[in-house]
C-alpha cells in the first residue's frame, strides 16, 4: 500500500514563468522611474535558492515607452494593484518594471 | 462472539460545530442531496423529532426554523477514517458501519488488555474525547449498539445476557433499516423492539418479507452476523496547494497532469488504475471531490489525462480551490507495453528515456521544465505560463 505521507501540500514541480524579482528603482515627482539598478551582465539571472544578490548597477532611463495599471482579485484579502513601466534604459536596453501600490515595492518582470 | 460498538452520535453535526463554532445554539439538519431528492443525514441532537434518512421537505415541516448545511461528505470521511485507523490499532479487526458507528471484535484481547475494563478503556482511548463516544459491549452487534445507545458520553454499558428483555422497550426507529420500513412498522402500531419481539416470527416475515425475519431476530436480541473488516486496497495519494486559489479549470489540469505524471512514473510503473478520486478544499472553507471510474483500467498519465479532461471539462466548481488532491485506487497487475509504429511517438519515447538515464547519472530529477499556458487569458503575467516539471 502507498502510504498518505501527510507532508505538507506544496505545489511540486510546478513554477511559475515571469515571477517579479526585487530591483530598485529612482523615481520622478510623479512617481515614474528616472534610474533603475539592473544586473551588469545581459540576461543574467540569479541561481535558485542563492543569497547572493547579481552585481548590479544604476542606469538612468532615457524614455518611458508605455504605462500601465492592474487592479485585479480586488475580493481577496491581497488584492494586487500595480502599475507598469515599460522604459528604455540609456544603454538601448529595454526593461519592463512595475511598482506594487499594495506594498509599495518595485519589481522587474519578463526582461 | 464478544463485540463493542463505538458510537458517535451526530458526528457530521460535531464536524460542523468544530469547524463552525458561531453554529453552536442553533438546530443544525446536514442534508445531502441524492439524485433529485434532499435527505437528511444528520441533525442537531434537540431536534429529536426528525430521523435520519428522512426527506427535507418532512423534517422543514417539522423544525422550520433548522438550518440548512450541504453535507461535507470528504471531509466527515476523512475524520471518521481517522478514528477507525485508531480502533485498528486496538483490535485487528473493525467493521465501518458507517459515519459514527463501527463494531470492534474483542475476541481473545482479555489477557492483553487486562480484562474487560482494559478493553473498553483501549477503545474509549482511541477516539478523541470531543467526539464524546459512547460504547456497548455484548455477544452481537445489534445488542452491542442497544447498549452504546445507553451509554453515556465517554461512557460504555454491557447488556444482559437477556437481550431480548434489555431491547424490549427501545424504539424500532433505531433498527438498521429504510425510513420507509420504519414508516409501516409504526403504521403497524409497532413503534417498540418488544411488540416485534412479541409477534410470531411467520407474521413478521409475511409482511415484510426477507428484511422482516431479520428485524425480529434483531428485536429479539439475535445478531450472529459476523463481523465484516475494513477493505485496505493500495492506493496512490497525493495533494497539492495552489499559490493562489483557483476555478480554472486549465491550471486545475496542469496540477492534475503533474499528480498523474507523478504517479505513472513512480509506485504505478506499468500498472492499471480503475478509478480517480478528486478531492479539493474550498477557499470558503468546504470541500469538493469528483469520483471518476475508468471504463478500462488506465496504465498511463496521457490517457487518464485524456479521461480526465474529457469528464470535468463542463465542470463548475463550488468555489476557487486551495489545493487538489488525487487518489488513484483499483490498481492491478502490471503488464506488457507494445512499441508504437510511429516515428514521432518513437523520438518521444527516446527522449523520455534520455531523461531517465540522466536522472539516474545525476541521483536527482533533471532541472528539465515543459512550459504550459496556464491562465494564458490572465492580466497578471506570471499567471500565464508555468514551468512543469518534464517526469518521463
Amino acid at each position: 500500500m502507498v502510504a498518505n505521507t501527510r507532508k505538507a501540500a506544496r505545489a511540486g514541480g510546478i513554477r511559475s514563468l515571469d515571477a517579479p524579482l526585487p530591483v530598485r528603482v529612482e523615481v520622478d515627482a510623479d512617481g515614474r522611474p528616472i534610474a533603475i539598478s539592473v544586473p551588469k551582465s545581459r540576461g543574467a539571472v540569479r541561481k535558485k535558492n542563492s543569497k547572493r544578490e547579481l552585481p548590479c548597477q544604476w542606469r538612468q532611463v532615457s524614455e518611458v515607452l508605455d504605462s500601465w495599471r492592474i487592479d485585479d482579485e480586488w475580493w481577496r484579502k491581497a488584492p494586487i494593484a500595480r502599475v507598469y513601466y515599460r522604459v528604455v534604459m540609456e544603454d538601448d536596453r529595454s526593461v519592463t518594471v512595475f511598482h506594487d501600490l499594495a506594498t509599495g515595492e518595485w519589481y522587474g518582470q519578463g526582461n | 462472539m464478544y463485540v463493542a460498538c463505538v458510537l458517535i452520535s451526530h458526528l457530521p453535526v460535531k464536524v460542523e460545530l468544530l469547524r463552525q463554532p458561531a453554529l453552536k445554539g442553533k438546530t443544525l439538519l446536514i442534508v445531502e442531496q441524492s439524485g433529485t431528492r434532499k435527505t437528511v443525514i444528520d441533525r442537531s441532537p434537540s431536534a429529536n423529532e426528525i430521523e435520519v434518512g428522512m426527506p427535507l421537505e418532512k423534517a422543514l415541516s417539522l423544525r422550520p426554523d433548522a438550518a440548512l448545511i450541504e453535507a461535507d461528505m470528504p471531509l466527515y470521511s476523512e475524520r471518521w477514517n481517522g478514528i477507525l485507523d485508531n480502533l485498528e490499532q486496538r483490535s485487528p479487526v473493525v467493521e465501518d458501519v458507517g459515519l459514527g458507528l463501527a463494531y470492534v471484535d474483542l475476541s481473545g484481547l482479555e489477557k492483553l488488555y487486562g480484562g474487560e475494563a482494559g478493553i473498553i478503556k483501549a477503545v474509549l482511548d482511541a477516539v478523541s474525547q470531543i467526539y464524546r463516544p459512547q460504547v456497548g459491549v455484548a455477544g452481537g452487534k445489534f445488542p452491542a449498539y442497544a447498549a452504546a445507545l445507553q451509554a453515556e458520553s465517554l461512557g460504555a454499558v454491557r447488556a444482559p445476557e437477556d437481550a431480548a428483555a434489555f431491547l424490549a422497550e427501545m424504539s424500532i426507529l433505531h433498527l438498521p433499516t429504510s425510513w420507509k420500513i420504519k414508516e409501516r412498522l409504526l403504521d403497524f402500531g409497532l413503534d417498540r423492539m418488544g411488540s416485534i419481539a412479541r409477534l410470531p416470527f411467520n407474521t413478521m416475515q409475511g409482511e415484510f418479507g426477507k428484511e422482516g425475519a431479520w428485524l425480529w431476530r434483531l428485536a429479539n436480541g439475535l445478531d450472529d452476523t459476523p463481523l465484516m473488516p475494513r477493505q485496505h486496497e493500495e492506493t496512490f495519494v497525493r495533494e497539492v496547494s495552489f499559490a493562489t486559489p483557483t476555478v480554472s479549470l486549465p491550471a486545475i489540469f496542469v496540477i492534475l497532469e503533474s499528480l498523474l505524471a507523478k504517479a505513472y512514473t513512480g509506485v504505478l510503473r506499468g500498472r492499471f488504475a480503475r478509478v480517480a478520486l478528486l478531492e479539493g478544499r474550498v477557499d470558503n472553507g468546504s470541500t469538493w471531490s469528483k469520483r471518476i471510474g475508468f471504463r478500462e483500467p488506465v496504465g498511463s498519465c496521457d490517457r487518464a489525462m485524456f479521461v480526465l479532461r474529457s469528464r470535468l471539462d463542463n465542470m463548475t466548481l463550488p468555489g476557487p480551490l486551495e489545493t487538489l488532491s488525487l487518489t488513484l485506487s483499483g490498481i492491478n497487475g502490471e503488464t506488457g507495453r507494445q512499441e508504437s509504429m510511429f516515428p514521432e511517438v518513437r523520438h518521444l519515447a527516446r527522449l523520455d528515456e534520455s531523461i531517465r538515464e540522466l536522472r539516474v547519472r545525476l541521483g536527482q530529477q533533471p532541472p528539465i521544465y515543459r512550459i504550459r499556458e496556464v491562465e494564458p487569458w490572465s492580466r497578471i503575467p506570471e499567471r500565464r505560463r508555468a514551468l512543469v516539471a518534464y517526469d518521463p
